[in-house]
């Protein structure tokens, strides 16, 4: 019975994200961002049983057209989560201050390492690995080589690695 | 008889169904008890249709119907003087115009070839190539050789900024030229900005907040302009006209109601000609006019 119990609490987690409404949180999410001027407009969206996929997305902060991003996928099985952008094109009045396009970027994030949110930057302009430390709130981003924004490359080092973005949040 | 279906082995998938119905069941509770939204939030800009440049003024139908009034346009005195004290230091030409920057002292003066494009002591600019510009009263034409700092300041006894020449030199365009003349300068009554001022800001945004502080002024939680906090002594701003509590209402006539106005002005910076910004000081609304070149 112990064993059987067990596994229903186990099961359980999985069936609840399954079976949720994942649009309808996302309609949610979309509101609290609304609250601080970013909106998703646009979108086409499609549920899966593990996650949400969000197609032709415009991206707006405060009023201002930030860019265009073909396919957002986000999936979870709850030990392992996983969200990619694809195809990011940045407005003409923001192109001059940073790179103009991205390829894909994924962040994932998993139970084995729970304070750490793994970046990278997959683009043969801007192609970088990173993490997002949740204890220190540390973003680091480590480029191959530097970005051709002026804006960008004056705020990293360049060490042995390649070079380094660090922002604190 | 033996049997061939043991149903001891349908008992983890009646749990795992009860788990399911029951996943299902809490999904349904939680969206009744906290209705859950079932629209996403659109983007409602202000659209595509975008305030002119310029303002005219529309005139009235009493305006219409009387006649017009001669007006006499007082004829320009060019002013007399000398070039002397003048260093030249900035040149852009091309083959159809060309537009130099002129200082004496701490004044900078922009003037450029054609009828309207002014004088500087009565005297005209006639060409201008990458290195030099000759300028014209009457009969007289003196040539001014571009002012190189790094020589001024190395050799006390450098050539004399102003020297007379007649020989017209070939035009060309001067991209060294272009920047020494970065920045913003009075012409008459007019502020010129310089583009390269503009390209230089866009691209690097953090030199903009270390000489200007805004902060966003709302009304009714939306969005009405920027309040100037403080303007850096000597900083291109000041030269603008803009002052410590002026609040910015408008660029282009276009009312700032988000940051899709300034961030388009931005985006245009390349293509603009002009810019208007309609600032509120002293609860007096001003426009300030400039060209940008």
């Amino acid at each position: 019975m112990v064993k059987k119990i067990l596994l229903f609490l186990v099961v359980l987690p999985w069936l609840l994200w399954a079976f949720a409404p994942k649009k309808e949180l996302y309609y949610l999410l979309e509101q609290r961002l609304a609250r601080q001027d970013i909106v998703l407009s646009g979108e086409a969206l499609s549920e899966t049983p593990v996650g949400l996929s969000i197609d032709h997305a415009t991206l707006y902060a405060k009023g201002v057209r930030v860019a265009a991003i073909e396919h957002i996928s986000l999936w979870s099985l709850l030990l392992y989560t996983r969200g990619s952008v694809e195809q990011v094109r940045l407005d003409t009045s923001l192109a001059r201050m940073l790179p103009p396009a991205v390829r894909k970027a994924t962040a994932t994030h998993s139970v084995l390492a729970p304070t750490t949110i793994a970046l990278r930057i997959d683009d043969p302009q801007l192609a970088a690995t990173g993490t997002i430390d949740l204890r220190t709130r540390t973003l680091r981003l480590v480029f191959a080589k530097a970005p051709s924004a002026e804006m960008l490359t004056r705020k990293m080092k360049q060490t042995k690695e390649g070079w380094v973005y660090e922002q604190r949040f | 008889m033996s049997s061939v279906f043991n149903p001891k082995r349908l008992w983890p998938l009646l749990w795992i169904g009860a788990a399911a119905a029951l996943a299902k069941v809490i999904w349904v509770a939680v969206e009744w008890s906290l209705p859950l939204p079932t629209a996403g939030v659109e983007h409602t800009g202000s659209g595509v249709q975008h305030a002119l440049h310029y303002r005219y003024r529309l005139a009235s139908e009493a305006e219409l119907k009387a006649p017009p009034k001669p007006t006499k346009r007082p004829t320009p005195k060019p002013k007399q003087g000398s070039l002397a004290g003048y260093k030249l230091v900035g040149i852009y030409s091309t083959p159809k115009q060309a537009i130099v920057t002129l200082m004496k002292g701490t004044k900078s003066t922009v003037i450029s070839t054609g009828p309207k494009g002014g004088d500087v002591a009565g005297y005209r600019l006639k060409e201008a190539n990458a290195t030099a510009a000759v300028f014209v009263r009457g009969s007289e034409k003196v040539t001014l050789k571009l002012y190189d700092k790094q020589t001024s300041s190395s050799s006390k006894t450098a050539a004399p900024v102003a020297s007379m020449e007649s020989k017209p030199a070939p035009k060309a365009v001067s991209k060294e030229a272009v920047k020494q003349s970065a920045g913003i300068v009075e012409r008459g009554d007019t502020k010129v900005i310089s583009r390269t001022l503009i390209e230089e800001y866009t691209q690097n945004p953090d030199k903009i907040w270390k000489n200007i502080g805004l902060y966003e002024v709302k009304n009714g939680g939306k969005l009405d302009g920027f309040k100037v906090r403080f303007v850096r002594r000597g900083s291109p701003f000041e030269k603008l006209g803009l002052k410590r509590g002026d609040v910015i209402k408008a660029i282009n006539g276009e009312p700032i109601t988000d940051y899709a106005t300034p961030m388009r002005m931005l985006r245009d910076a390349d293509t603009i000609d002009d810019l208007s910004l309609t600032i509120e000081r002293n609860h007096e609304e001003q426009e300030l006019k400039y060209e940008v070149q």
